[in-house]
């Protein structure tokens, strides 16, 4: 029996276009399917700056890598100069020095084209009404993708949410220490420091 | 344009058929057999049980299942099985499980078609992490409730509802029941005792 089989995701000369087109929604690219989206509130781009501002001098005294806000990366693949087949932005994420060098070593002409590296840390705030089901998605998703930590950032009940590929998550509160272990060595803060205004 | 829609699952009939060769799953439609469990993950099942049981009975909070498979309710149930689960422990709260059966005339000989309101998954060692928290996600996706996920080689309870932060509790902590089953509580290191 004959079986077309259905390559996943888009041309890149196409991706590159949708992608700046604008009056197309921003999407993502996952399991395939094209997914806009949603528009955050200004709380959640808050947090994500409030986040940054804490980190940033840590990576930058130690030129520890690159921290980035909103940056879209795409799923590496046999193909990737041709064809893009899953496209994410995290609110932020961290790409380790080491990392980070090696593929521009590895990929001239990079910066024309979209990140096609999988970052080590990625930082999402979630808003009030995103559910539990889709939270969880969202950070298996990016484990696999090989993604080593996802924080995710609860501004309604005040947590952080540790997520790694293979322990149980670790809820952080409160006087407890968010650090950001071998990736961001030097780093760490009380939660509670984040959620005051 | 022509376009064929593969519809998910599979019919009844041969749903029960196959799940009398071998138990499985079906996930986002796919099949995926269910892996025979270790003795701990037994043996947490029964002491889970032996400490719900009482609070659940004595209190009329609703029916509880060991190790049973419940399909995803659709218009079709009398002839197709879109999804199906199998939850190593499984409450339907207060009357919901005898409504069903009054309201499914036919339930005796059908597979239960009806999503609990909390389920109990015991973590085997080659479960991966990431693996888990897709369940979860699928079981709130359903329309779970609470999902407990017990993990006994580091002892831990991970809590999960649909809103609510997780609680990842362990040692002394408090396993409470919530509104789904006010009254139990017991302390995590119970489950792990010998």
């Amino acid at each position: 029996m004959d079986q077309t089989v259905i390559q996943q995701g888009m041309t890149l000369d196409e991706y590159i276009r949708r992608m700046d087109d604008d009056s197309e929604p921003r999407f993502e690219i996952i399991n395939g399917e094209v997914v806009p989206m949603s528009p955050s509130v200004s709380g959640s781009g808050y947090m994500a700056s409030k986040l940054m501002k804490l980190i940033w001098p840590i990576i930058l005294s130690k030129q520890l890598g690159e921290l980035f806000s909103e940056m879209t990366f795409v799923l590496p693949n046999a193909d990737s100069s041709t064809w893009v087949t899953g496209s994410r932005t995290p609110d932020l994420m961290f790409i380790s020095a080491a990392r980070f060098s090696a593929f521009n070593d590895t990929n001239p002409g990079w910066q024309e084209r979209p990140l096609a590296l999988v970052p080590d840390l990625v930082i999402e705030v979630i808003s009030p009404t995103d559910q539990m089901a889709t939270v969880l998605k969202k950070v298996a998703l990016y484990l696999e993708d090989g993604v080593q930590i996802v924080w995710v950032v609860n501004r309604k009940h005040q947590s952080i949410t540790v997520y790694t590929l293979s322990d149980e998550p670790m809820v952080l509160t409160g006087d407890q220490i968010l650090s950001g272990g071998a990736l961001i060595p030097g780093f760490s803060t009380h939660v509670r420091v984040l959620f005051e205004d | 344009m022509e376009q064929t829609v593969v519809r998910q699952g599979m019919a009844l009939d041969e749903y029960i058929r196959r799940m009398d060769e071998a138990p499985f799953e079906i996930i986002n439609g796919e099949i995926i057999l269910v892996s025979p469990s270790i003795a701990e993950s037994g043996d947490i099942a029964w002491i889970f049980m032996n400490l719900l049981f009482p609070v659940v009975t004595s209190n009329r909070l609703g029916s509880l299942f060991v190790e049973s498979t419940f399909v995803l309710p659709g218009p079709d149930n009398s002839k197709w099985v879109t999804g199906s689960r199998k939850p190593d422990l499984m409450l339907f709260s207060g009357e919901r499980y005898p409504d069903y059966k009054l309201a499914n005339p036919g339930w005796r000989k059908r597979p239960v078609a009806l999503v609990p309101d909390l389920v109990v998954e015991i973590v085997s060692p080659t479960d991966r992490m990431v693996n888990v928290l897709k369940k979860i996600a699928l079981y709130l996706e359903d329309g779970v409730q609470a999902v407990w996920v017990v993990e006994p080689e580091n002892q831990v309870v991970m809590v999960y509802t649909l809103m609510a932060i997780p609680l990842i509790l362990s040692g002394d902590q408090i396993l409470t029941g919530g509104e789904l089953l006010p009254g139990f509580s017991t302390p995590v290191h119970v489950l792990f005792e010998d």
